[in-house]
């Protein structure tokens, strides 16, 4: 029976120049769930507040059955942060060393020298010498080793080069082979989403806009090159947001079957995440 | 506890191995070198001093927030940053006593172990103390701003002792010293004479003030009521830490 890993009801953080929510999103185990949004949309305070890190103003958060505070949750949980980890001073065998302790039977070394071993990274090397990828590849061993049911990843492929992206986008596929397994990741590489994620969630400006299945999304938006005089045979609501040049207009719309019937002979392409991110910011920001 | 333990050891063996051998050989050196067994009292504070490095390399690498995602409670994070100051400190204790054993001094008969005991004691207190006071606003403040911090407060509390002694009338403040042995006592019996004489003096040595029994009242309570402060701070600490946003 299919259940949630992760759930948000009504979540709320109020911070002195920015509003999170109210906020309510599901992510459904055994799947990929992206968290897309423009910088400071809210990404990483959602992630942060479902993984225990800060506690919501308002509402609630449920992680893996319980709560995100709760030790034994997190002990299922792998988290990956793009700035906060060890020390950069400390290698690889002192992180698995230390991790043992943390997690307990839990930690399984051979698997952790497993990853090491994979993405090539020496145990006695300091994380300060590695690359950013090789620190990525190092946290991802890291969240990986105690065999967690869920992976928060907060921009895992930002800066990588696309072979790294690729090595790791692997990884995340392999992860979710496991149907109990499940991946809530943010990103602004949205192709990398597209590849690999089942559903969107889209953030701007603190408020979920949608979170919708990624297929049914690449073939709902489309992407309309049209005149002004077709624009306005549109049904109303069909239109998100229109950019007027002096070669026509272009235009994120839903529903883009229903379009291309309304209008035979224009030009209606399906919008990718890109397209619909900068088309809703471009709405809000007149 | 135990992985928290050795993540920080691993950062300040990594970070200050050598620092720390030169800490020894230079604080050993200069007591045995020059007679200096205040260097032996201070290895006690300067080796606690490096645990405190510890918050600063959580601080640099945004540590908390990843350990607030780590099966692992509040309670035990804190914890482990003050075990291993009291691990430390027992560890300077110990070193120090240990090189007691071998001061020329010692050796000579000029000093007994007992006045050792005494200095480290009360070095052992001053380090609790401090890092009763350190470790709280290093989590409510930030390192940086809680170095400052606790100099002034260390300035503040030095302030009102010496205000309390201001305040105090010189036999008041005779009376306190005679109670924990710095002075002796204000009159004797002389039986030759058969009269009670006056006295005024003022002893300068651990052997005279050990032979008071509230002088170790004073050093033991000292102590215990520095180690008692230091579990007190670890609580504060805790709660400090609950309230942390990251």
């Amino acid at each position: 029976m299919p259940y949630n890993a992760a759930e948000l009801h009504g979540v709320q953080k109020v911070y002195k120049d920015f509003k999170l929510g109210p906020l309510d999103l599901t992510v459904p185990a055994g799947t990929i769930v992206g968290l897309v949004g423009e910088n400071g949309a809210g990404k990483t305070t959602t992630l942060k507040i479902l993984t225990g890190v800060n506690p919501p103003d308002g509402g609630r958060a449920e992680l893996l059955g319980g709560l995100p505070k709760d030790p034994e949750v997190r002990a299922r949980l792998g988290v990956v942060f793009e700035e906060a980890y060890f020390y950069e001073g400390m290698n690889a065998a002192h992180i698995g060393r230390s991790m043992a302790g943390i997690f307990g039977a839990r930690w399984d070394a051979g698997a952790f020298s497993g990853y090491l071993k994979r993405f090539g990274l020496e145990p006695d090397k300091k994380i300060k010498e590695y690359s950013r990828g090789m620190r990525m590849k190092l946290s991802l061993a890291t969240a990986l080793a105690h065999a967690p049911e869920m992976l928060v990843l907060d921009e895992p492929t930002a800066g990588l080069d696309p072979v790294v992206r690729g090595e790791i986008l692997d990884l995340f596929l392999e992860f979710i082979q496991d149907e109990h397994h499940t991946i809530l990741m943010s990103s602004h590489i949205t192709s990398d989403l597209e590849q690999i994620a089942d559903s969107i969630a889209y953030l701007h400006h603190g408020q979920l806009l949608f979170h919708e299945d990624k297929d049914a999304l690449m073939q709902e938006y489309g992407l309309l090159r049209c005149s002004e005089a077709d624009l306005h045979r549109l049904p109303d609501g069909m239109a998100v947001f229109t950019r007027r040049s002096t070669f026509g207009c272009e235009t994120l719309v839903k529903g883009r079957e229903a379009v291309l019937r309304l209008l035979p002979g224009t030009v209606c392409d399906p919008a990718g995440i890109d397209d619909i991110m900068r088309f809703y910011s471009g709405r809000d920001g007149q | 506890m135990r992985g928290l333990l050795y993540k920080d050891w691993s950062v300040l063996a990594g970070q200050y191995r050598k620092n720390i051998l030169l800490l020894l050989v230079v604080y050993l050196g200069m007591a045995y070198l020059f007679d200096m067994p205040f260097m032996l009292y201070a290895l006690v504070f300067m080796l606690g001093i490096y645990t405190q490095s510890a918050v600063s390399f959580d601080e640099k690498s945004h540590w908390d927030m990843y350990a607030h995602t780590l099966p692992v409670s509040p309670a035990a994070i804190i914890g482990s940053k003050y075990l291993l100051g009291l691990l430390a400190i027992a560890g300077g204790f110990l070193i120090g006593l240990a090189a007691f054993l071998f001061f020329p001094d010692i050796a000579r008969g000029t000093m007994g172990m007992e006045e050792a005991l005494v200095g480290m004691l009360a070095a052992t207190a001053l380090a609790l103390l401090y890092f009763s006071l350190s470790l709280p606003l290093s989590y409510q403040l930030g390192s940086e701003r809680a170095r400052t911090a606790v100099m002034v407060l260390i300035l503040l509390l030095a302030v009102l002792a010496t205000a309390s002694t201001v305040l105090l009338s010189s036999e008041q403040l005779q009376d306190i010293q005679r109670f924990f042995g710095f002075r002796g006592p204000a009159e004797i019996w002389d039986s030759a004479q058969e009269q009670t004489l006056v006295m005024d003096v003022e002893y300068g040595s651990v052997y005279q003030w050990a032979r008071n029994l509230h002088f170790w009242w004073l050093i033991v309570g000292g102590t215990a009521g520095s180690a008692l402060l230091y579990a007190g701070s670890w609580l504060v600490s805790i709660a400090i830490y609950k309230h942390k946003q990251f």
